[in-house]
């Protein structure tokens, strides 16, 4: 037998277009897209209000990272449950492509689309409500939300497992936003909490990709900022990797026992 | 029909087919309730509501009053502190809109169809099981997380959100079941419409700034909104220390708030009159 070395090209490809066509054609996977608009309006009306430009750049930054902190965790956090609810998982599992190929074709759609809606933040922001961005910065900021949207999928396929465990998913997919927008300072640089909290926020891969696209887009290049990039990277990879390792644990037993548990 | 006819129960109570539609009215609005609280005990339990949902509208509150911090502007943070609190249990009535759609899920809904009864209090009833947890939630998030952020009560200003608190609930929820009736032929869209229809009550109706930051036509649109002149009044008592508009703008809260609830009564009881006359119970699949 032949060894198809392009195969786990193809089924990740093959996923991640199934993926693009449930986006498009449900309404409800495409909220976020239509809230960013309504929450860049609402946080900017406060800023405004105050007399604070300088802080303009907060209000387009914060509903991007939002929406992909919140496709993680609704879209891809929900993919293994709908495949074992519907029935696809026993057929995916007995399959010779890997799961986690097919998991991470799908993730990639729902990641390719937090880039869109981020990218829909800053183009409403900047050109219609004359927020104050720079575009000078582009390749770098382009990289940020690439690989912050990459690495965000990776967690979400992480949560994907455990919530395939759990009796009700929608409790904890509901009680993990805020805990994260928090730690992550999407809304606010962490540096404004008391030292506790901002200690608990430089854990969290978000912070350090928050606070680099507030700089950038503003012009600003900090002296580390390679080391915001190296965060967000390695944690997908981490989270990657260790998604990769605990499916390919739960499909295995799936093969042998007829039973998926997730994490 | 002999059954149109004024007969006297051993009650003695004279029982024309008016009160007889009122009592029947009442007992499906019981029965239906009694469906909901099952609905909510399945959903929540002690903890689950601590942790997943006050806990959730806890960091919620300190998520956008942080934004406050960020300016160094107390007042801020205390506007959006009320603002996000009261609409907190706004929004928690629109859960309405999914639970309209419950009967179809469940395959109740050829039942609601073929009987001769009423359905709206079939509806109304079961989304009632939102409003205990809509009213507890801002109560605790305003008298007790509210204080440690800051906010400071005299006897009327805690009187005044105190009344404003289930009363924003109440009228919230006749706002949402009108939405919910206006939303039920689109089952795909419940989700969508829920929750954008919750943050364009956030922008425009005075939970991120006070409604006159916005232009004359939106600020005429967010009046016919109850929770505009909830937030609007309690951020007066407690922030300005103005209560002298109070009773009549929770008058116009609760009026409005009855005015939707019959709108929304209207529509479900179209929707469910040309679900009997096409006899299938998904009109508009």
């Amino acid at each position: 037998m032949s060894i198809d070395l392009f195969q786990p090209f193809r089924v990740g490809a093959a996923a991640c277009r199934i993926q693009t066509r449930t986006l498009v054609r449900t309404p409800v996977e495409l909220m976020t897209m239509a809230l960013v608009p309504l929450q860049i309006l609402g946080i900017l009306a406060v800023i405004r209000a105050a007399g604070r430009p300088d802080l303009e750049v907060v209000a387009v930054v914060a509903p991007g990272l939002m929406a992909t902190w919140q496709n993680a965790l609704y879209v891809v956090g929900d993919l293994v449950t709908k495949d074992r609810d519907s029935g696809r998982l026993e057929m995916l599992a007995a399959a010779r492509a890997p799961y986690f190929t097919y998991l991470l074709g799908r993730t990639a759609a729902v990641s390719g689309y937090s880039v869109v809606v981020f990218a829909l933040s800053l183009a409403l922001g900047g050109f219609v409500l004359g927020v104050p961005v720079t575009v000078d910065t582009l390749p770098l900021t382009a990289l940020m939300v690439v690989a912050t949207a990459t690495a965000t999928g990776c967690v979400g396929i992480l949560l994907a497992v455990f919530f395939v465990r759990t009796h009700n998913p929608h409790t904890y997919q509901n009680a993990l936003g805020y805990p994260i927008f928090i730690l992550g300072g999407v809304l606010v640089p962490i540096d404004v909490y008391p030292d506790w909290l901002e200690a608990l926020g430089h854990l969290v891969y978000l912070s350090w990709a928050a606070d680099l696209l507030r700089s950038l887009l503003i012009g600003e290049i900090p002296s580390n900022w390679w080391a915001a990039v190296v965060v967000v990277l390695g944690t997908a990879l981490v989270a990657g990797g260790l998604g990769s390792w605990v499916i390919s644990r739960a499909v295995d037993r799936l093969r042998v026992e007829g039973a998926f548990d997730g994490i | 029909m002999a059954s149109d006819q004024p007969r006297s129960t051993s009650t003695g109570i004279i029982e024309t087919p008016g009160n007889r539609r009122l009592s029947q009215v009442a007992l499906l609005l019981l029965l239906s309730g009694r469906t909901g609280a099952a609905d909510f005990r399945r959903r929540y339990t002690w903890r689950t509501w601590i942790l997943g949902w006050l806990a959730r509208g806890i960091l919620e509150v300190l998520f956008f009053a942080s934004i406050g911090a960020m300016l160094q502007d107390p007042q801020v943070t205390l506007y959006l502190v009320i603002g996000r609190s009261l609409l907190i249990g706004a929004t928690e009535t629109m859960l309405a809109i999914q639970t309209v759609g419950w009967e179809r899920q469940d395959g109740t809904m050829p039942f609601l169809l073929i009987g001769t009864a009423p359905a709206w209090p079939a509806f109304v009833g079961r989304a009632l099981q939102w409003l205990p947890s809509a009213t507890a939630t801002p109560l605790l998030l305003l008298f007790v997380l509210g204080p440690i952020l800051g906010l400071r009560y005299d006897l009327e200003s805690a009187l005044i959100t105190a009344v404003a608190v289930p009363l924003c609930a109440l009228s919230s929820f006749g706002f949402s079941m009108a939405v919910a009736a206006a939303v039920i032929v689109w089952p795909a869209a419940r989700n969508l419409v829920a929750n954008v229809a919750a943050a364009t009550i956030a922008l425009f109706c005075g939970a991120f700034v006070p409604v006159s930051h916005w232009p004359e036509a939106v600020q005429g649109m967010a009046q016919v909104v109850p929770l505009t002149h909830i937030i609007d009044t309690v951020t007066s008592a407690l922030l300005n220390h103005d209560a002298s508009s109070a009773v009549w703008r929770f008058a116009l809260a609760f009026g409005l708030g009855a005015a939707w609830l019959l709108v929304g009564i209207f529509l479900l009881e179209r929707f469910v009159e040309r679900g009997r006359r096409t006899t299938v119970s998904h009109p508009d699949d």
